[in-house]
């Protein structure tokens, strides 16, 4: 091999190894036990090495088939929609608050205000909710105060108020995480937007409808994706308020796919439930990088 | 230049990266025709328990201490973790055959870790251990799976019915010795005006989901009930349609203190200490919650009485077990350590830090001028029988959810009793294979 050669290889070479840490650990984090768990979802008896057999597609047509798997994934797709709806209005509304113009002091104030739901964890945030809608907690001691007389409301113990709940224990969660990106998008709108729409005669709600939104619209539809596959995949919050109740009514893919796992034991079939969820997420995924590609040109 | 050592710098961390993914080297040799390496190095054994994120902590420490001073070469190393998370530590371990050497155990665990090959019998380090008399032990943790031993006790519970006794004095009751004093003391205690409430049950789904085996359980031995019946496990049996319909008429009495589908064990112990709930179903590791929470409160305990008030009910015993995992590669070491932390003297000190019961045969506790009511459970430890179903049953933590279930869908008005046991059973049948 010449310098020349020696030279283009080299040159060719030095991106690559400077990537190679970070391949190394995507490669042991991320591609590796990807790979293990689509192996296991074709596979009976993970843990047994001496009985372990493969199966075909048998797990998958087992977790189709699971009398469970109908309301999960109804409940999953409520439970996302839901979710995404009310993280993109609320979002946005508290995003637009926040890009107002009012004092730096009192600006700072509310920021951190609207972002505090975010800091916490799950557990904290699944505790905390469990005690405000326990049947004696605070929710119902102001819903008796504003009706006048005892109010006894089961809000995580009866199937459609469970529902309900966790999309607003979800909703209260997750919209910091719209609105900081939503606040950003705002932040480059151009303000002679405004000021032209303010000279034609155009109102602050006609200003909302007509200016802001059109122009968030890829930030909010990015986000929508992004904040459908994370809600998709959403355990602990789940796991630690309803634990997929009651009655399976909240349960989603990946609680199901946990208690398949750790208290039923059937890796085989968590793995295939595992799978399946990867797939549908893969979905959004394409489509998010679709929109990404029609938003870069 | 800078390309040079950036390239050097990228080659480092990706040798170091591959280096820290690799095992540790072991620490001892094999030695010729032998099935297990022989420690001519220090020995560490992984000891994963919970036992220290509740009680204990310091005591076990100093028991750890005090046997590794005595035993020079082997190192006990202990991790603690919060109770849920060391069966789910264990399992994910066993996957990446990572599992630690000794194991803290939940009885209930035992036979769904037998099937997953994560328990190593001890029958054999038992019998050759001179020191150590089976017949000094509880025998409930010795109940052989397919021939073998795989527990070790290291402190014993039971469950009982507590009862709130200033609730019951000034009401006029005492405390009930049948199923129809339970019904008819929960409604008189009753009066959600003074959110005063007669009983206090937990059905969650949320993990551990283990309100069956708090409630369920307890009453179905009370009745000198099983679920093993004639080689199959079954729930439709009048034992356990008993103790369902006992929710069932609690619950339309409007007996039970809301929220029964949604509160944890953690919760429902918490509404009894908090002194206006008259009865609740717990082991006696909870005296010890209940009184450092409230003081103040006046409670008892009774066994559960059998369903009509005649006969001897059975307790449904609980506690806190030990078992070396297959994997172990020192388990002589492990037995030495498991021996040495159930001898007596020192099962007695643990027992009195941790507050428990301790689970051989005439062995006291200090702490009863501190916890007076323990000696009530010293007393009904030593004079009922201790039934434990669900170490020898597989798959048992996916069978109590489902009947856990089944209690919460009859709360819930969505099955009748019936339906609710017919279609657990269905569920049984399934996962067992029966």
């Amino acid at each position: 091999m010449n310098k020349q050669q020696l030279f283009r290889l080299r040159k060719r070479a030095v991106p690559w190894l400077l990537l190679l840490p970070a391949l190394l650990v995507m490669a042991a984090v991320i591609a590796f036990p990807i790979f293990k768990v689509i192996q296991y979802s074709f596979i009976d008896n993970i843990f047994l090495a001496e009985d372990m057999r493969f199966v075909g597609l048998s797990n998958y047509v087992k977790v189709l088939q699971d009398p469970r798997t109908g309301k999960m994934l109804l409940f999953t797709v409520v439970f996302t929609l839901g979710s995404v709806v009310l993280h993109s209005a609320l979002g946005v509304l508290f995003a637009v608050l926040l890009n107002g113009r009012i004092s730096s002091r009192a600006l700072a104030f509310f920021r951190v205000l609207y972002v505090l739901p975010w800091i916490f964890t799950a557990a904290v945030v699944a505790i905390t909710w469990q005690l405000i809608l326990n049947p004696q907690g605070v929710a119902n001691v102001l819903l008796s105060a504003a009706m006048g007389r005892k109010v006894m409301v089961e809000w995580l113990g009866k199937p459609v108020l469970a529902v309900f709940s966790l999309l607003l224990i979800n909703a209260w969660r997750g919209y910091p995480t719209c609105m900081v990106s939503f606040l950003a998008g705002l932040q480059n709108i151009p303000v002679s937007l405004y000021e032209a729409a303010e000279v034609d005669g155009a109102g602050k709600v006609r200003q909302f409808f007509s200016i802001t939104l059109p122009q968030l619209r890829p930030i909010i539809c990015s986000m929508a994706i992004l904040d459908g596959i994370w809600t998709m995949n959403l355990f602990p919050l789940i796991w630690l308020t309803t634990g997929g109740g009651p009655l399976g009514t909240t349960e989603t893919i990946a609680t199901l796919t946990y208690r398949m796992s750790f208290v039923e034991y059937e890796f085989g079939r968590s793995s295939a439930l595992a799978v399946i969820g990867l797939l549908i997420t893969t979905v959004g995924i394409v489509f998010y990088m679709k929109l990404q590609k029609q938003v870069d040109f | 230049m800078k390309k040079a050592l950036s390239l050097i710098l990228a080659l480092g961390m990706s040798v170091l990266l591959l280096t820290g993914c690799a095992g540790a080297p072991s620490s001892s040799v094999a030695a010729p025709d032998s099935e297990e390496p022989v420690a001519t190095e220090p020995v560490t054994l992984e000891f994963i328990q919970w036992w220290s994120s509740e009680a204990g902590s310091e005591e076990l420490d100093r028991l750890v201490a005090e046997f590794e001073s005595q035993n020079p070469n082997i190192d006990i190393e202990l991790v603690t973790l919060p109770f849920g998370d060391v069966r789910t530590q264990i399992i994910a371990s066993q996957a990446s055959k990572t599992t630690p050497d000794i194991l803290a155990m939940n009885p209930p665990w035992t036979r769904e870790f037998y099937d997953l090959q994560i328990l190593a019998p001890l029958d054999e380090l038992m019998a050759a251990d001179p020191d150590f008399n089976k017949e000094d032990y509880f025998q409930a943790s010795f109940t052989q799976i397919e021939g073998g031993t795989y527990l070790m006790p290291v402190n014993t519970q039971a469950f009982y019915l507590f009862y709130n006794k200033t609730m019951f004095e000034q009401a006029g009751l005492t405390p009930p010795t049948s199923w129809e004093e339970i019904v008819s003391c929960a409604r008189q205690l009753t009066d959600p005006d003074k959110n005063q409430y007669g009983f206090t049950v937990t059905m969650a789904e949320q993990e551990a989901s283990n309100g069956s085996i708090l409630f369920f359980y307890p009453l179905l031995y009370a009745q000198n009930g099983r679920t093993l019946v004639d080689g199959q496990y079954t729930v439709q049996t009048e034992e356990m349609y008993n103790a369902l319909d006992l929710l069932r008429q609690l619950n339309e009495d409007g007996s039970l203190l809301p929220g029964t589908t949604t509160k944890s064990e953690v919760q429902m112990v918490e509404e009894f200490s908090v002194g206006n709930v008259g009865m609740m179903i717990s082991n006696d590791s909870h005296i010890k919650t209940v009184t450092d929470r409230n003081p103040e409160l006046d409670f008892g305990i009774v066994p559960i009485p059998t369903m009509d008030g005649t006969g001897t009910p059975e307790l449904r015993h609980h506690g806190w077990d030990i078992a070396i995992s297959e994997s172990c590669e020192h388990k002589q070491e492990a037995w030495e350590f498991i021996s040495f932390l159930c001898e007596k003297e020192n099962m007695q000190s643990y027992c009195n830090a941790a507050l428990k019961l301790p689970a051989a045969y005439g062995v006291t506790v200090d702490y009863l001028d501190e916890y007076p009511v323990v000696q009530d459970v010293m007393d009904i430890v030593n004079t009922y029988d201790m039934v434990e179903e669900l170490m020898v049953m597989p798959k048992a933590s996916a069978c109590w959810v489902d009947l856990t279930k089944a209690g919460s869908a009859v709360v819930q008005g969505a099955q009748t009793v019936d339906d609710a046991l017919a279609q657990t059973q269905e569920l049984w049948n399934e996962k067992l294979g029966q």
